[in-house]
């Protein structure tokens, strides 16, 4: 009846006000009339306002007409409750100072007793939830579900209000005993205080089956007496114990099939048991073995170390070969296994062995033995005395050959170091080759001389190459010796052979000469009438005994040139020659001659022919018989000597618009003593050797020298000489006065020194500019010589450049030994600072294979 | 003598001399002959002729050591010398006339106008 409820009247909005208004309006006996403030905004206002409570500013405006009960105030001011004392109606009531205060207290109190209540109640839903295991609060009479947690809306497939009075047989496989009768029973043995933890058969909505572990507690909610089931999924350990189970058996499977001996032995090395096919190898039952110690069976040394029992060596012995005696005494070969038996806390209880009957393994082993025996034969017999020695240099081997040529025992040579058996120089060279077998040479051939029984000495090729076992690992070297005494004195009497043709061919020529200048002079003499005068007949033929000498000259000349050629004893004197010049030269002096025959004689030369290196006296030789040749032959037309460059050489050709050669005589052109059959070619007195002569001149010079030509439409000699190259060095250092330094020293036409000043920009340039040779300080701003050399080499294009490391640090030239070093990249040059000039151009010009 | 220069030849082949001396003879030189090369020595330092004519190979002394006794001696070493060789093993040849500093040079079979002309051009 609302006229019996009391009217209250809030004055002050704050927040006593709206905890007032907020507890207030709620009871049933209390209604709240208004709540005045003077700010429109304060929270109890605001609170008021959405509870539909009329508000105001002024408490006098609910004095009039209200059956005002109680005025509570709550502005904690003492001065506005002696307003409202004296202002207020005499029947209404005045609560404030300190009994608002008071009351205000009590109101916080509750509102907070009330919030950390809701949050204890979350905390436990959450809790409840979040649990890994699933709860589900049971009735205790019926069993049914009341309330269940998330994890077991998961475990079992339900969701949450499928669960509610759910009985226990929803969830249980209800095959005996996880049946609904026996959970219920469980239930109340856990109501009475009788603690229930047992495994349980569960199922899934979807019918599934699975293991569960269950513990049931009693619990009180809202008073009454409930059972909380706590369930956890334990289906996978239970799978994994029947695998556990099945794995066993299979192990005793395998005991008892497997193709191994297998037996187990505890700490006494008494055997516990033994398989079917130990039975087989051994001839031991069983019934005979177990019990009995291990050793029955073994052969001394395996009993001995097997190592299994020593608790250093815990690793499994593995394929250990050893030798058992069967039950009627024969000895056997056996590979063997073997481990350490543990218990679940790792302590060894016993070992477990097993071994397989290798005789027929050792029978094939035999037969391999027998091809070691028939390569050792052949490496006994080989023609080269043969030794393999290891890294160390220690003789492993040594064939009989070896032992023969050296007059040595074999005891005196296996073990042996090699420097004990053979002399310092031999030794020498073993040591260095075996040095460079492990840089990664595949063979070394040095000459020596072996000094063999009674002090004969024999030259031998020694060729030293890589002995590797099968993984492949170099464990050594094998040497082999070759007599090479018989191919030494061919090899002299050939060059005994070609001096004495090259001595006797200039002495021939010298004592042919002597005679031929009298020849000479004497026609000579008579023919330009030195002598008094002839007549014209005799004139004629004193000419052509004259021509004749002449040519007989020539001959001798070309032969003897021919034979210096051949035997190298003609030097060719290199330098930087113009080859315009002399091509011009020979046109001048073949002009006449062309003139005479009414053939033209002119050249076509590129302008700026790029300098060459050769001998002038012996080019111009060349390109005067080629032109002789042209003239000789050409009746018609003339001939033009053209050059040009091409590529890395400059080209030289010689055309004429003779009758050409056949395709057949080509090939001939150029071999001595070979004139193409023709009258014309006696006529012209040649002597077969011009153009062989030409041949080896142009070979000697590293040029080429070929004929095009088309029969009946003239012939093209050509030749190339190489072109004087100017090397590129970059020098690579951050000192301006090194740069210098270079640029100085390599000044000249032979070279072009250019720079970088940083190891990154050294990288850039050697990409860009492909120099010939780079000259490295190892201490640059950025990153240092050593580093800069490795990215060059990790680039294969970059990698061949010749590197001369330089450095003011002999240390940091040593860091330099760290780099590998092969055949495709040898071990860096280095020169320290400051460098003598005349070093540095020869380690230059070393270094690009020119002559010093 | 009488104002005509003197040239001394030195070679051990008559064939040689005769035709060679011709030439010399003709050209309006007076001419001394040597058969080896000590006779030729010899006869340098008796005659002091104006210019040599002088053979490589040669009995008793080859022209090498005449060669370098000439250029030795004081009173002989502004003579000038003209080898006559008929050796072309340059090489070697090239080298030893190199190791004693000769300059003039001639391989037999000379051109007789090249040898007249290397004469002329030496002592006039």
């Amino acid at each position: 009846m609302a006229e019996e409820k009391t009217n209250v009247l809030i004055v002050g909005g704050g927040k006593g006000g709206a905890a007032l208004v907020d507890l207030l309006h709620r009871s049933p006996n209390m209604n709240v009339a208004g709540v005045v403030d003077i700010n429109p905004d304060a929270p109890g206002i605001k609170l008021a306002q959405y509870l539909c409570i009329p508000t105001g500013t002024d408490y006098k405006e609910f004095f009039k007409g209200k059956d005002l009960d109680d005025i509570i105030n709550v502005t904690g001011s003492e001065k506005v409750h002696q307003k409202i004392l004296e202002e207020k109606p005499g029947n209404v009531e005045l609560i404030g100072g300190h009994s608002a205060k008071l009351m205000w207290g009590l109101v916080e109190e509750q509102k907070k007793a009330r919030e950390e209540l809701r949050e204890s109640e979350e905390n436990y839903r959450t809790i409840f939830n979040a649990a890994n295991d699933a709860f589900c609060i049971h009735e205790i009479d019926t069993g049914k579900i009341l309330d269940v947690n998330l994890k077991a809306c998961e475990m079992y497939g339900y969701k949450e209000d499928e669960f509610e009075n759910m009985d226990i047989a929803s969830i249980s496989s209800n095959e005996p005993p996880y049946t609904n009768k026996e959970a219920l029973e469980r239930v109340k043995k856990a109501a009475s205080g009788e603690p229930q933890i047992f495994e349980w058969r569960a199922k899934k909505k979807n019918g599934q089956l699975f293991w569960v572990e269950v513990n049931l507690k009693e619990v009180t909610i809202g008073e009454k007496e409930r059972i909380v089931a706590v369930v956890h999924d334990i289906d996978e350990r239970k799978k994994s114990e029947e695998n556990l189970r099945s794995a066993k058996e299979y192990a005793e499977l395998i005991f008892k099939v497997t193709p191994s001996a297998i037996f187990t032995v505890n700490l006494d090395k008494v055997i516990t048991s033994w398989n079917k096919k130990a039975e087989e190898v051994t001839g031991y039952s069983i019934k005979e073995m177990v019990g009995r110690k291990c050793d029955i069976f073994a052969d001394e040394p395996c009993n001995e170390k097997c190592g299994l029992y020593a608790e250093d060596v815990p690793k499994p012995i593995m394929g250990k070969e050893c030798i058992i005696i069967k039950r009627d005494g024969t000895r056997i070969f056996v590979s063997k296994n073997a481990d350490l038996l543990k218990d679940e806390q790792g302590n060894v209880i016993g070992g477990i062995e097993s071994f397989v009957d290798m005789t027929t393994q050792k029978r094939a082993q035999d037969m391999m033995r027998s091809a070691y025996t028939e390569l050792d034969q052949i490496f006994q017999s080989a023609g080269d005395g043969m030794l393999v020695f290891d890294k160390d240099l220690r003789i492993v081997r040594a064939n009989k050959t070896l032992l023969d040529l050296i007059g040595k025992s074999r005891r005196e040579l296996v073990a042996e170091y090699c420097d004990k058996v053979f002399d310092d120089f031999i030794a020498g060279v073993i040591k260095d080759s075996m040095d460079r077998i492990i840089d990664g040479a595949s063979h070394v051939n040095s000459d020596v001389t072996v000094t063999g029984a009674g002090g004969i000495t024999i030259p031998c090729i020694l060729t030293v190459t890589p002995f590797k076992d099968r993984d492949g690992n170099l464990v050594g070297g094998i040497g082999s010796f070759r007599d090479i005494t018989e191919r030494k004195s061919a090899e002299k009497a050939l060059l005994d052979n070609i001096r004495l043709k090259s001595n006797f061919t200039s002495m021939v020529s010298h004592e042919l000469r002597t005679p031929l200048t009298a020849i000479k002079e004497g026609i000579g003499i008579v023919l330009d009438g030195s002598a008094g005068d002839i007549n014209e007949e005799q004139e004629d033929f004193l000419a052509t005994a004259k021509r004749n000498v002449d040519r007989l000259g020539r001959l001798i000349n070309d032969v003897l040139d021919f034979t210096k050629l051949q035997s190298g004893k003609m030097v060719m004197k290199v330098s930087q020659n113009d080859i315009a010049a002399v091509i011009e030269d020979v046109a001048k002096i073949q002009k006449p001659v062309a003139e005479e025959k009414g053939l033209f004689m002119k050249t076509e030369i590129v302008p700026d022919m790029p300098n060459a290196q050769f001998d002038q006296d012996r080019v111009t030789q060349v390109i005067m018989n080629l032109v002789n040749n042209a003239l000789k032959f050409t009746e018609e037309g003339g001939v033009t000597i053209s050059a040009y460059p091409k590529g890395q050489e400059i080209c030289i050709s010689v055309d004429d618009t003779g009758p050409g050669i056949k395709d057949n005589d080509l090939p001939k052109v150029f071999q001595e003593f070979k004139q193409i059959e023709d009258a014309k070619t006696r006529k012209a007195g040649g002597t077969g050797l011009g153009l062989a002569i030409s041949r080896e001149i142009i070979q000697r010079h590293g040029g080429r020298i070929w004929v095009e030509s088309a029969y009946g439409k003239g012939s093209q000699f050509k030749f190339t000489l190489p072109v004087v190259r100017k090397y590129k060095i970059l020098v690579v250092d951050d000192e301006e006065i090194f740069v210098n330094f270079c640029t100085n020293v390599l000044r000249g036409e032979e070279y072009e020194v250019i720079s970088a000043t940083t190891g990154m920009d050294g990288v850039n340039m050697v990409r860009e500019e492909r120099p010939d040779l780079i000259v490295m300080d190892m201490v640059l701003p950025d990153i240092n010589g050593y580093e800069v050399i490795g990215r060059l080499r990790s680039e294969k294009e970059l990698a061949p450049i010749p590197v001369l490391a330089v450095s003011g640090h002999v240390e940091k030239l040593k860091e330099l030994d760290k780099m590998e070093v092969s055949a495709e990249s040898s071990a860096i040059p280095r020169l320290t600072k400051p460098i003598d000039p005349t070093l540095f151009t020869n380690t230059v010009k070393e270094m690009l294979a020119l002559p010093e | 003598m009488n104002g005509l220069k003197k040239i001394l030849i030195v070679d051990d082949e008559p064939d040689i001399m005769k035709s060679v001396s011709f030439r010399v003879k003709k050209a309006g030189y007076g001419v001394m002959e040597a058969t080896d090369g000590q006779e030729g020595l010899d006869m340098a330092r008796t005659e002091k002729p104006d210019l040599i004519l002088l053979d490589w190979r040669l009995p008793v002394k080859d022209g090498g050591e005449v060669y370098q006794e000439l250029k030795a001696d004081d009173d002989l070493k502004d003579i000038p010398v003209i080898i006559l060789t008929a050796s072309r093993e340059t090489e070697s040849l090239d080298v030893k006339l190199k190791n004693i500093g000769a300059k003039y040079v001639l391989i037999k079979p000379y051109e007789p106008a090249e040898l007249l002309q290397k004469i002329s051009e030496l002592i006039g």
